[in-house]
């Protein structure tokens, strides 16, 4: 007989138990990057309130007085049993303001243990950079007739300068300003910066799709050419032309060809700028709303729109979508599912379907086991499939050509 | 006699009734694992109890949801004095990230007094075993007020 764990068992006998030993020691600390108590620091703070917009439990509050020497004094309160611990504070916190230790020891029987708070003197604006200051909003206020060469530096006091030959004016550094300092007019092209108000955070250089923003530490820019102006004349217009070249002056063209009017790229547009009609197959840019931030273009799943950078296109490369009915007679009956199908179906069962060339799916009835698979996974609910009465409909109004329904079938019984 | 007795072993061991308040779970995890061998609660005489009428120190975790609120104050009112509650995590504290939410009655303080927080989005075990550490001392406190 063979006792294999006697040994083992016998030696546990004599060593230490396998629990964690319990030290009332309040200097332990946890695992390093554990997220314990909160320190904050509040000479560090600059006040953004970025801390108490990110928090989910609401744990970050504030209250500010008045100084007699008319400067506001902040007193910021972490509480810690509001907190879940998530670190987005800190992680948002811009200047290291907050820190999380590897204290865990938060036990208290009074509410007043759990908060952790800091008091700070913001101070007024600085008002030592006068050279500095009238330099950064001129141009703001004198937006596109700037002179080439000239070269816009970062100021030194931690606040924001525009590039006005790269702004666009689309406003997403007003939206974001946590502090609302920036005023942006889109319309009169106007970038203002409301120097009391601004906190020196850089979020609105963080947030610039065009890198219009320059905050200490960056390069300084060169004025170059201010682009173009938004002339009219190149015209989205579906050329009758070979290619369809981008626009040089940023902003995007359509490929109708490719388009399959699933209005995505109008509802992505930030601006609102894009009208796109399903039915009568239309997509009209508007030219001043426009920012010419790319949004379209990354969205659309046909790549059928173009910016500056694109490679240009020819205007009927695959399917000339405008003109599909007319084109193509051939197929048309077979376009008409649900009627013709029920009576082909038993009749010639082999006649071969071919795909129609509009982007659109077409059923194979032979194939079709009217699973219903299509119909559920269609992003749009263009497809109605009856199991009972085995019919397949496509609603042309409503599909947009992406070929789901082609992916998942089962039997490959859709044809794109 | 007896009673003396019972007195005495009942300050060494206390009994534990956990309540869900609707936590998200990770705190009822985590004061299991302040049972279990790991951290071995029970060998300091904490025993987790089926039954509020047993008990000596009511854990509770969770925000304190509408639905929950009237069966945790009756679990609670059935807990024989002297007794401890412990709120662990920050959700009975404050409502957490649930606060203001229309099916969120807590924070538990406004229904009873809490003697110990224990704070943490979840505590560590360590820190539970602090906590209850801390209520078995406010138990001895309560017990002698009781006799006189």
């Amino acid at each position: 007989m063979d006792f294999p764990f006697v040994k083992e068992a016998i030696s546990k006998l004599f060593s230490k138990p396998s629990c964690e030993m319990y030290v009332p020691d309040k200097t332990k600390l946890g695992a390093p990057n554990y997220r314990g108590r909160i320190v904050f620091h509040p000479e560090k703070c600059i006040n953004c309130m970025m801390c108490e917009r990110v928090c989910s439990g609401n744990a970050i509050t504030h209250v500010i007085e008045k100084t007699p020497e008319g400067e506001d004094k902040v007193t910021r309160t972490f509480y810690l049993g509001s907190c879940t611990f998530c670190a987005t504070c800190m992680d948002f916190c811009g200047h290291g303001a907050i820190e999380f230790t590897r204290d865990y020891h938060m036990i208290a029987t009074k509410e007043e243990d759990l908060m952790v708070s800091g008091t700070f003197i913001k101070k007024a604006p600085v008002k030592k950079a006068p050279a500095a200051k009238p330099a950064a909003p001129k141009p703001a206020a004198a937006p596109a007739p700037a002179e080439g060469g000239k070269v816009i530096k970062p100021r030194d006091d931690g606040k924001p300068v525009q590039v006005p030959s790269k702004c666009v004016y689309c406003t997403i550094c007003a939206k974001k300003c946590p502090a609302g300092a920036l005023n942006v007019d889109r319309a009169n092209k106007t970038w203002e910066l409301d120097e009391d108000l601004c906190v020196g955070c850089g979020t609105c250089s963080d947030a610039c799709p065009k890198k219009a923003i320059l905050m200490p530490g960056d390069e300084p820019v060169t004025e170059g050419a201010p682009a173009p102006a938004p002339a009219p004349a190149p015209k989205a217009a579906p050329a009758a032309a070979a290619l369809i070249q981008p626009r040089d002056d940023g902003k995007p063209v359509q490929v109708p060809s490719k388009c399959v009017y699933c209005t995505l790229c109008a509802k992505k547009c930030p601006a609102g700028a894009l009208t796109v009609d399903r039915a009568n197959k239309t997509w009209e840019l508007d030219e001043d709303l426009c920012v010419g931030c790319g949004t379209c273009a990354e969205a659309c799943p046909k790549k059928a729109i173009l910016m500056p950078g694109d490679e240009p296109v020819a205007a009927d490369a695959p399917a000339a979508a405008p003109a599909p009915k007319a084109a193509a007679p051939a197929p048309a009956p077979k376009k008409e599912e649900p009627a013709p199908k029920a009576e082909e179906k038993p009749a010639e069962p082999a006649k071969p379907v071919e795909p129609r060339d509009d982007g659109r799916p077409v059923q194979d009835p032979a194939k079709c086991i009217y699973c219903t698979i299509c119909a559920r996974k269609c992003p749009v609910g263009a497809l109605t499939v009856d199991r009972a009465a085995k019919t397949w409909e496509l609603d042309e109004s409503m599909c947009i050509g992406c070929g789901n329904c082609y992916e998942v079938c089962p039997k490959k019984a859709i044809l794109i | 006699m007896f009673k003396k007795l019972i007195a005495e072993s009942t300050g060494k061991s206390p009994w534990l009734f956990h309540i869900n308040a609707g936590s998200c779970n990770g705190c009822d995890i985590e004061l299991v694992s302040v049972l279990t061998p790991r951290y071995d609660a029970e060998r300091l005489g904490f025993k987790l109890t089926g039954s509020p009428r047993h008990a000596d120190i009511v854990v509770v975790t969770g925000p304190v949801t509408q639905q929950s609120l009237n069966r945790v104050l009756r679990s609670i009112e059935q807990v024989p004095d002297p007794k401890c509650i412990v709120t662990m995590g920050s959700c009975p504290q404050s409502g957490n990230v649930f606060r203001g939410s229309y099916s969120v009655a807590g924070p538990l303080s406004k229904y009873v007094h809490v003697d110990v927080d224990v704070a943490g989005c979840t505590p560590k075990p360590e820190a539970v075993i602090d906590g209850l550490y801390l209520a078995t001392q406010i138990l001895a406190e309560k017990r002698k007020e009781m006799k006189k």
